[in-house]
């Protein structure tokens, strides 16, 4: 199907330009001539052989797309989407906070009144920088909330215990995310929370390690120029990038073992991705691409509103390194640490007991012997929720 | 053809080979051992991974923190005269990042300012006579010692010595605080 520019005298020369045209047209689409498009956007069946299939092998960025899914997946409340979410999200954070890189020096000179000049004097500086942290809060949520889904409907049982595990993974890495961004502004309330959670890894055993571990993360025996650079490559570079690298392996997991279904379509163990039958699939292009699409533009204009109307992002006076505030308040995903750490010494609240629930709730999967369906509770949707007695049959 | 002969196969009864006793040839008994080949790829990956533990000693070293002479972490001079008297409240040294404060029992002491709970700069409180935390609340006596709260010992402190009529403070040598525990001026239990 090469370019051929010589006219062809039986076609004449509008023909060829429109065969040239649509040969130039599949290239950009890595396959689908301008014809089957068409017919996509009229909802008309694929041809056959089916040339929709042809974008998830030729081109780099479907390749990791399934090109069809089990059309029970595709129901909201089986999935409320909080996958595909979390993962726009984390798109969301990367592109705001490139923005603001654009306006915001790390250094203590710098970092505060550079935030009161974005805020102040930089059309639609507080509006990203408010986008940034609404997205950042929401990501916190959703991606807890879809682990409590994924835990709900028994989706992390065999054959997926991996991809629970690096999911736990991802949700520490957008947890400390989030945590690095927070002293970035160098407000009292970033300068003081920070303090606090580098000190909790000061009670990392031996004395020797807890110290070492603070020094680094610090800079300094006190959070300074240092701590605040030090923060800000943790928060643009490293972390994105290492939760960059375990979403494709999670990712790569959800693809290959497919996405679970319920317990009255699936048995455990099942790898239902792979066996779809004909008349359940639903196909990626051009079904699924636009319904995801329609939900994330409808999700983005509900977030551009809360943060055009409702939301703002708090800034507190600069920070002071002499004085602490009187009411160091800790993120609200936090706020157990923060009541734990009153209660309890730092060792035991602050490394013990995160440490422990984290073995744990990565471990989940390979603890729970239960290997059978997940059981509904009567009354709710049958697969809405769904409550899974543990190791019940065991 | 080739399927008459499977069948024909298949067919037949299975018969255990009697179980024989086999020398090992040499060559098997070569295999068990680490060839050249093999023990220099075990060596050369050992090395690789020594490698990777200098190289974490080096990032260990490039990434903790320098101290400058002159700055918190080396010495503080205090004119013997301008020691504060034993019942005067604590004189805050903010370079210094201590609290000079004379006692009665321990001579001049440094509290070092850092709550030794998760790291606030806790306050004196002159109404109370002590000082206090904002964070989570842990009290101290006027020496440096535990009341009450979170905090796991009592304050840290800095060496004094006393040189030519002036006292000294090592800013660099941190001394840390008895256990809340053994502290003598802890809070009764309610």
């Amino acid at each position: 199907m090469a370019v051929q520019p010589e006219v062809n005298e039986k076609r004449g020369i509008v023909r060829t330009v429109l065969d040239a045209a649509d040969d130039i047209f599949t290239r950009v689409t890595a396959g689908i001539p301008a014809g089957e498009v068409r017919r996509m956007l009229r909802g008309e069946a694929a041809g056959r052989p089916n040339p929709r299939l042809k974008p998830h092998s030729e081109a780099f960025l479907l390749h990791i797309k399934p090109t069809y899914y089990h059309d029970s997946v595709t129901k909201f409340t089986h999935t409320f989407r909080l996958g595909l979410l979390s993962t726009y999200l984390f798109f969301v954070e990367t592109i705001t906070g490139l923005i603001l890189m654009i306006w915001y020096a790390p250094t203590p000179e710098r970092a505060y009144t550079d935030m009161i000049r974005l805020l102040s004097n930089v059309p639609f500086g507080m509006f990203m920088r408010d986008m940034h942290r609404l997205g950042a809060e929401l990501m916190v949520a959703i991606v807890t909330l879809h682990m409590v889904r994924t835990y709900l409907t028994g989706s992390y049982k065999a054959p997926r215990q991996f991809t629970w595990f690096t999911g736990v993974i991802l949700l520490v890495l957008t947890l400390f995310l989030s945590f690095s961004g927070y002293l970035l502004p160098w407000d009292q309330l970033a300068y003081w929370a920070v303090t606090i959670g580098t000190s909790m890894a000061e009670a990392v055993p031996p004395a020797f390690v807890g110290e070492a571990v603070n020094m680094l993360a610090r800079g300094a025996p006190d959070i300074g120029a240092n701590g605040l650079m030090r923060f800000y490559l943790l928060h643009v570079l490293f972390l994105p990038l290492a939760l960059f690298l375990f979403f494709f392996v999670h990712y790569y997991k959800v693809v290959h073992f497919g996405i679970s279904l319920p317990s009255d379509e699936e048995e455990v163990g099942q790898d239902t991705a792979n066996k779809v039958p004909a008349d359940r699939r639903v196909y990626y292009l051009p079904d699924v691409l636009m319904d995801e699409a329609a939900f994330l533009i409808v999700f983005t204009m509900v977030m551009v509103l809360a943060v055009a109307f409702f939301f703002t992002a708090p800034l507190e006076s600069i920070a002071n390194p002499q004085s602490t505030p009187l009411h160091t308040v800790a993120p609200w995903y936090f706020y157990w640490l923060q009541g734990l750490l009153k209660i309890a010494d730092k060792a035991i609240a602050g490394v013990y007991i995160p440490g422990i629930l984290l073995v744990l709730l990565m471990a989940i999967p390979y603890l729970d012997r239960n290997q059978a369906a997940v059981h509904g509770i009567a009354g709710l949707p049958s697969s809405a929720v769904r409550w899974q007695v543990w190791s019940s049959s065991s | 053809m080739a399927d008459n002969q499977a069948e024909a196969v298949a067919s037949q009864p299975f018969v255990a080979p009697p179980m024989v006793y086999v020398e090992e040839t040499p060559e098997q008994k070569a295999r068990k051992q680490m060839n050249r080949r093999e023990f220099l790829t075990y060596a050369w990956g050992a090395a690789l991974g020594v490698l990777v533990l200098e190289t974490g000693a080096a990032m260990f070293g490039f990434m903790y923190p320098r101290f400058k002479a002159g700055e918190f972490g080396g010495n503080f001079f205090v004119p013997l005269s301008a020691l504060p008297s034993t019942d005067a409240p604590p004189q805050a040294e903010t370079a210094g990042k201590f609290w000079l404060v004379n006692t009665v029992d321990d001579g001049p002491k440094a509290l070092y300012m850092v709550c030794t709970h998760l790291g606030c700069l806790y306050k004196w409180e002159p109404s109370n006579n002590r000082f206090e935390c904002p964070c989570h609340g842990s009290k101290f006596s006027r020496e440096g010692f535990y009341i009450e709260g979170p905090a796991p010992r009592s304050l840290d402190t800095f060496p004094i010595t006393e040189e030519a009529g002036q006292l000294v403070i090592n800013t660099g040598k941190k001394i840390l605080g008895e256990p809340a525990t053994v502290s003598p001026a802890v809070a009764a239990p309610a």
